[in-house]
């Protein structure tokens, strides 16, 4: 065999190679088709797949998740319990409603009010028929039951220390829990927003 | 593992306790829905972080001075309203003591902008708890607003303690109580009080409108 006829044929050899067969369209379209409907993306992969395929870590949120709702929910507990809020008050307040959590909204533009710290006040009161007084003022939210006064060894003299906060406060007292009387000694001031008469006590800092 | 779980619970009680540690509402007998009206109050201004003590106290002041069930409220709301107010007035970081105060002047209608000047006529982070209730008290007493609050921010700015600022405004009006008039009352307080911020040169200066002294030797000309 001469050098051209090798040569014719390997040209011829070429051409065949070269040739791509026909593919049946239809054919490709299925294969194209079936390939997508395999695919699966991390994103849509259902959850509770996704954490069988990971068995263990399934298994530490099952069992550590439960048991820190659980301590969650009796720590909640505990908070209100010691707090006492869902207990009867007895001077007629009620809890408030739960809904009302203020905690949860971020405070950014308030001071802490650790920063103040109130000061210890002398109330003084005369009254010789009285068999009970008491302070009552917004420094203790008009309760009675918070600052009971205590009778001097002559029976004429009322007295209490109540810790009050700087500024200016109004008071009264409640004389056998049923009748509030102003401090004859003191300054006086009307209510801007009921119209009545309080004492008047200013609490500085030296 | 399990510190952090004993941390989650300290917090959560901890933060129990906070959420709900100044929640009772006075009952505002035989009105439930005067009694529910308050309390969602008190809960918006307490949401906002506002102080709510001024609102709760009131109330019962309200209930042990026999006022009606919707006065209640309407003065709750109006608190509400001026605690806002006074929060903003007294930025950037006003604590919850001075919002209260601030509260009070603007209830005897002291202008929100009274207690801004105020706020930059002091340090930031001083307390203006004691001279916003002597301003409350001077116009209860019946001083004017505008005089009251001149007054008031030039003592501050001259270094009055509280102390000092709570003595001037009982003394003010202890003076109105014997029938003085209260802006005479207030000329003649301020000026014992301004003798004992700078005894020598308000004594000096008292001596000389009452009298008692000369002015010093007059200079010689010069040729």
């Amino acid at each position: 065999m001469s050098t051209g006829e090798n040569d014719s044929m390997l040209e011829r050899a070429i051409t065949e190679l070269q040739r791509i067969p026909a593919v049946d369209p239809l054919s490709l379209r299925r294969v194209i088709e079936a390939a997508a409907t395999a695919r699966v993306t991390p994103a849509d992969e259902p959850l509770d797949e996704a954490f069988d395929r990971t068995g263990r870590r399934a298994r530490f949120w099952g069992a550590r998740g439960v048991a820190m709702a659980a301590i969650a929910v009796a720590a909640a507990v505990v908070g209100f319990m010691v707090r006492g809020a869902y207990q009867p008050d007895r001077n007629g307040v009620v809890p408030m409603a739960p809904a009302a959590a203020p905690a949860l909204v971020p405070v950014t533009n308030v001071a802490e009010p650790a920063v103040i710290k109130p000061l210890m006040h002398q109330f003084v009161f005369e009254n010789k028929q009285a068999r009970r007084i008491s302070v009552v003022g917004d420094f203790n939210q008009w309760n009675p039951a918070t600052a009971p006064m205590t009778r001097s060894a002559s029976g004429a003299l009322w007295s209490v220390l109540v810790p009050v906060l700087p500024g200016r406060h109004v008071y009264g007292f409640m004389v056998d829990d049923s009748l509030l009387v102003l401090d004859p000694g003191q300054a006086t001031a009307r209510d801007p927003d009921l119209g009545t008469s309080a004492s008047v006590v200013m609490v500085g800092r030296p | 593992m399990s510190k952090c779980l004993f941390a989650v619970a300290v917090g959560l009680c901890l933060s129990s306790q906070a959420a709900f540690g100044q929640a009772t509402v006075p009952v505002l007998a035989g009105d439930a829905t005067a009694s529910a009206e308050l309390a969602k109050i008190v809960a918006a201004a307490e949401s906002k972080g506002l102080p709510v003590n001024p609102i709760l106290a009131k109330a019962r002041y309200a209930i042990v001075v026999h006022a009606s069930p919707s006065r209640i409220v309407a003065v709750a709301r109006d608190i509400a309203a001026r605690l806002e107010v006074a929060r903003d007035a007294l930025q950037p970081r006003p604590n919850p003591i001075d919002i209260e105060q601030g509260e009070i002047a603007l209830s005897y209608n002291v202008p929100r902008a009274v207690l801004t000047a105020m706020r930059r006529a002091s340090p930031p982070e001083s307390s203006l708890a004691v001279p916003l209730g002597a301003l409350s008290q001077l116009v209860a007493s019946g001083v004017s607003v505008k005089r009251a609050s001149e007054i008031v921010t030039s003592l501050m700015k001259h270094g009055a303690t509280g102390q000092q600022l709570a003595s001037f405004s009982y003394d003010v009006d202890a003076d109105v109580q014997r029938g003085g008039r209260p802006d005479d009352a207030l000329t003649v307080r301020m000026r014992g009080l301004t003798a004992a911020l700078a005894p020598v040169s308000a004594a000096t200066a008292d001596a000389f409108s009452t009298g008692l002294a000369a002015p010093g030797p007059a200079k010689p000309k010069k040729p």
